[in-house]
């Protein structure tokens, strides 16, 4: 856990949370509140970096898990600090420390590619779609790029 | 929650700013442009030299930069093969679907575009999208997508091996024009001019008739007369050499129902447990076997096809029986295309058993079909016998010729070149021989 | 100079395997000013740090830009193989990849304890453990790197062979082999640095009229044709065809490739089915064929065989033409593999046997001096001097051999702005081409 609480400093360092003013720009402009119903404070950019600057169980909140990784908030942000980069850093944390119970593997290959709301939040947008379409959309991005040169590799 | 409704009635919401379209202009939701422009890719040409990653880099971000490029030309160092990764600009797209901030349209022209005002680059779309067609940006995070350059794709203009081709849809579709023509004049021949002539007809020495009427006769005669024969044969053997074409192209009924389907393009279904397309033999060996024990020709009265040959001019006899069954098998055609041709027709399975042992073939090559962005052949296919879940998975659909109809929809219809026409013999590949 | 602003990143790379430090400095701009770049760069800094044994790797100004086939990186180093000062071409995407990945130069020196893979993304070099590759076959090797993200976009990667101590091991880029015959491979073995992967994020910037300039280049060449080569064959038919070759081409499907940018693709890739007698059954195969002298070699010695045998021989990271020298003289399909496989364990391997004769017209200093692989097409002089100009600017070699019509003029209008400029860089063109060829 030490050195989960050095990353910790790390990430709030080099995402450059601490200069945080708590203007709200990056809610106004975040895409999540389009996503999910129960979109709150909490689960906004500004919520995560505010529990993140005031204590060490932020890997332990589920709300770190909606964010889709987005420029929006970092590019908005007057003081330069980039929510996205700050995420990616919490969660790279969150998975070495085990929390993982809100991460989507790859049905191939079982490495951990993309967020289960997120993941449920594209799948809910498509659900018409026949599900072989559906089955690819759980392949992590390399193994996708294998896919279609298996595919493409096949001749009449 | 329920207190706060009336309070958020004022906020303005992104549905308020950025409405979807609601254009339902066909089954998909989405508007079709006529003709459906878009770049085709051969994978057998492609050298993999990424001439086309430059140049649609140097449009993207000003440098030369192939990672920040739409498209991606992934290279198989296993089996030596290319495939290029590009938007389709598919007919029903799911990146918009899946977009959060609806940055993604799909213009009059077809094009999909990305609005560079809205989009946030979270990536989402290229999760969502079947060929993973957009990019993101290694450097700025930003994703790029096809534009198709707004008509003139500067990929397709330097590929230095014609790998990449520009299409802007097909302009006129010929097949379909020359089978509505054929269809209308012979449907003008058999029915309007010459009357009853399907069933039978004799012009001196030429004599031609239909092949399941004279296998009643026989049945129920007992007895077989050479001229029989050979005036079947001609529609028999012109069905080894070219498929069932005489259901796609000539019959007057398959006419018929084929108008009936402009006028009904909502379909509701066809029973699954009626759904068997083995039930015209069971009609056929019926009809055979019914001739032999009464004696006369036991389908023919009932007949649709000699029922709408039999039913014009002065001599058309056309009671109620047969008004009623031409009626109702015409009603089918609400439930699915084509049905009474797909089920029940024992003329069709006559013709069904001489197409198994014919020397043509329909072929849909899944490396040049573009899956997910199109299946208008499965589509199109009046006798629905294209596997379009086959063609999404990247496998070529095995086409059973006693089921197509040979009236080459598919071909007309697809855009890349996909269906073509073969002779049973013919492979698309050349195969390897052993060192 | 500030011609080369806009072609180089002015970076160079100096790597210390003894001391396991990577650093980036910024290039001398007078060194580019005064060689212009690729090859003779890599010369003058071979000799600045030439106390460290050092590999040197290099890119031309016209490397990743819009000129034609500016797909050519170099590595110098002192050749194993042939003692000497060696320029051995690396192509396919090696070249542009390097500079978009943001270094233009590389300086690797000393020795490193274990074996090591070096990692250049967006301007910043890692030096990481390479101990699970070691023994690998290349494809092996390569699958288990690209499996790792960050997706490797360009690797070069020395085999078992290199690994056991032979001599005449080949270094591959990616799957597909080389064009090194000077043991680059060997080379890198004894600094125990396993491979190098490049990933090419970045750009570079971008003229407009180099666009233009690029059409009128290949208007002019294709004019009569409308297309490039046709392939592989298109050199071998160059340097001299074998009739039971045409037997082979017949049965087999051959289909073009082409390094970065190039519009006259001079390799292909073929498709084969064999006899495996290892699994005792036809095997359907398909193998690059990136190698001119590599499959003249070999066909010579082996026949119909070739292509498995070369197949074999990418495997294991071995140089074909040597590799065929040791082949027995007569031996069916497993024998010739075996002794394949055997050539690629055993330590020291195939005494060094330095070539004697010249190649066609070629003498074989000449030859040797540009790694040994670069397939005799023009005769002699033009050959140096071509090779020599390609080697600088950073355009392919087989290119610039295939087609002497493009002068180097053609390919310096890329880098002048006006009339001045152009004056200019040929006299330093001319001076940096005979520093090299006189070395």
């Amino acid at each position: 856990m030490t050195n989960g609480k050095d990353r910790l400093a790390e990430a709030r360092r080099s995402s450059g949370a601490s200069g945080c003013v708590e203007c709200g720009r990056c809610v106004a402009v975040c895409p999540m509140a389009e996503m999910y119903t129960n979109f709150s404070i909490e689960m906004s950019p500004r919520g995560v970096i505010k529990k993140t600057l005031t204590g060490d169980d932020v890997i332990m909140d589920k709300n770190i898990w909606y964010c889709t990784e987005c420029n929006a908030g970092t590019d908005m942000c007057p003081q330069g600090v980039s929510c996205r980069d700050l995420i990616r850093a919490l969660r790279e944390i969150a998975i070495e420390e085990k929390v993982v119970e809100d991460i989507k593997y790859c049905t191939r290959c079982g490495k951990p590619f993309l967020s289960i709301p997120v993941k449920n939040f594209v799948f809910d947008r498509l659900e018409e779609e026949p599900p072989n379409v559906l089955n690819l959309l759980g392949l992590c991005p390399v193994c996708r790029r294998e896919i279609y040169m298996l595919r493409n590799a096949q001749v009449l | 929650m329920q207190e706060e409704t009336t309070e958020q009635n004022n906020i303005i919401t992104l549905e308020d700013l950025r409405p979807r379209r609601e254009e339902k202009k066909t089954f998909s939701g989405y508007f079709m442009p006529r003709r459906h422009s878009g770049i085709l890719f051969d994978p057998e040409k492609c050298t993999g030299c990424g001439t086309c990653e430059m140049v649609c880099s140097v449009r993207n971000v000003s440098k030369i930069a192939p990672a920040s490029a739409s498209m991606e030309v992934l290279r198989d160092e296993e089996d030596n093969r290319n495939f290029a990764i590009l938007c389709q600009h598919c007919r029903k797209p799911l990146c918009i679907e899946a977009c959060p901030t609806r940055a993604i349209e799909k213009g009059e022209d077809g094009i999909v575009r990305i609005n560079k005002l809205f989009c946030v680059g979270c990536g989402l779309c290229t999760m969502a999208c079947p060929e993973a067609a957009p990019l993101k940006d290694p450097v700025t995070e930003e994703i790029n997508k096809c534009d198709l350059c707004e008509g003139d794709p500067l990929c397709v203009k330097y590929c230095p091996s014609g790998a990449l081709t520009f299409t802007k849809g097909k302009k006129i579709r010929w097949i379909k024009g020359l089978r509505w023509t054929v269809q209308t004049v012979s449907f003008l021949l058999l029915v309007v001019i010459l009357v009853g002539t399907f069933c039978s007809l004799k012009a001196g020495a030429l004599s031609l008739s239909c092949p399941a009427g004279i296998l009643q006769n026989i049945a129920s005669s007992g007895t077989i007369v050479l001229v029989w024969i050979l005036s079947a044969f001609l529609i028999l053997g012109l069905t080894i050499l070219a498929g069932r074409f005489f259901c796609g192209w000539i019959c007057p009924f398959g006419f018929l129902l084929d108008l009936v389907d402009k006028i009904t393009p909502k379909k509701i279904g066809w029973p699954s447990f009626l759904k068997s397309r083995m039930v015209k033999y069971g009609i056929l060996a019926g009809a055979v076997g019914g001739s032999c024990a009464f004696g006369f020709q036991a389908f023919c009265p009932v007949c649709p096809i000699g029922s709408i040959c039999r039913s014009y001019g002065a001599t058309g006899t056309l009671n109620g029986a047969n008004l009623g069954i031409m009626g109702a098998l015409a009603g089918l055609e609400i439930t699915e295309r084509r049905v009474w041709c797909r089920y029940f027709c024992p003329v069709g399975a006559l013709l069904a058993l001489f197409a198994k042992i014919g020397l043509i073939k329909i072929v849909i090559g899944a490396n040049q079909c573009k899956k997910f962005s199109c299946i208008q052949c499965a589509e199109v296919c009046p006798m629905g016998i294209i596997d379009a879940d086959k063609l999404r998975e990247g496998i070529s659909p095995v086409i059973r010729m006693t089921e197509c109809i040979t009236c080459m929809r598919c071909i007309d219809r697809c855009p890349y070149g996909a269906a073509k026409i073969r002779f049973r013999w013919q492979k698309a590949v050349p195969g390897n021989i052993e060192l | 100079m500030k011609l080369f602003n806009k072609f180089y990143n002015m970076k160079v790379g100096i790597v210390d395997l003894s001391e396991s430090s990577a650093e980036v400095a910024p290039l001398d701009a007078r060194l580019v000013a005064e060689k212009i770049g690729g090859a003779a760069v890599n010369a003058d800094l071979f000799k600045r740090y030439e106390d460290g044994d050092p590999l040197i790797l290099g890119v031309g100004p016209l490397t990743g830009s819009f000129a034609p086939a500016s797909c050519l990186s170099v590595a110098t180093f002192l050749a194993p193989r042939f003692g000497n000062l060696c320029h051995v071409p690396l192509m396919l995407r090696t070249g542009p990849e390097m500079k978009f990945s943001g270094i233009d130069f590389l300086v690797i020196k000393g020795c490193a304890s274990s074996p090591k893979m070096l990692h250049i993304d967006k301007g910043t070099m890692n030096i990481v453990s390479a101990e699970h590759l070691v023994g690998l076959e290349i494809p092996e090797a390569v699958q288990a790197l690209k499996k790792d993200p960050p997706l490797s976009r360009s690797i070069i990667l020395t085999g078992p062979a290199a690994d056991h101590g032979v001599s005449c091991a080949s270094v591959s880029t990616g799957m597909r082999g080389s064009l090194d015959k000077a043991g680059m491979a060997s080379r890198m073995a004894s600094k125990n640095l396993k491979g190098i992967i490049f990933n090419g994020t970045g750009g570079l910037p971008f003229a407009e009229d180099n666009l233009n300039h690029k059409e009128t280049i290949e208007r002019d060449l294709f004019a009569d044709k409308g297309h490039g080569n046709e392939g592989f064959l298109s050199v071998l038919e160059k340097i001299g065809i074998e009739d039971n070759l045409k037997k082979i081409i017949k049965k087999t499907k051959w289909r073009n490739m082409a390094c970065y940018h190039c519009p006259s693709p001079c390799i292909s890739s073929v498709e084969f089915t064999w006899h495996d007698p290892r699994k005792n059954s036809r095997t359907k195969d398909n193998i690059f064929l990136s190698d001119h002298m590599g499959f003249s070699a070999m066909v010579k010695k082996a026949g119909k065989y070739v292509l498995p045998l070369l197949k074999s021989c990418l495997r294991f990271g071995l140089d074909p033409v040597a590799a065929a020298k040791r082949l027995p003289e007569d031996g069916g399909l497993p024998e010739l593999l075996s002794a394949i496989e055997e050539m690629s364990v055993t330590p020291e391997g195939p005494e060094i046997e330095r070539e004697s004769h010249p190649i066609g017209e070629i003498p074989v200093e000449t030859h040797n001096l540009f790694g040994g692989g670069i397939p005799p097409v023009l005769p002699d002089e033009l050959w140096g001097k071509r090779v020599c100009l390609s080697m600088i600017l950073g355009v392919c070699p087989i290119f610039l051999l295939l087609f002497p019509q493009t002068s180097g003029i053609d390919l310096l209008k890329f880098l002048a702005k006006d009339e001045h400029d152009l004056e200019l860089l040929e006299e330093v063109l001319a001076s940096s081409i005979q520093s090299i060829l006189e070395d």
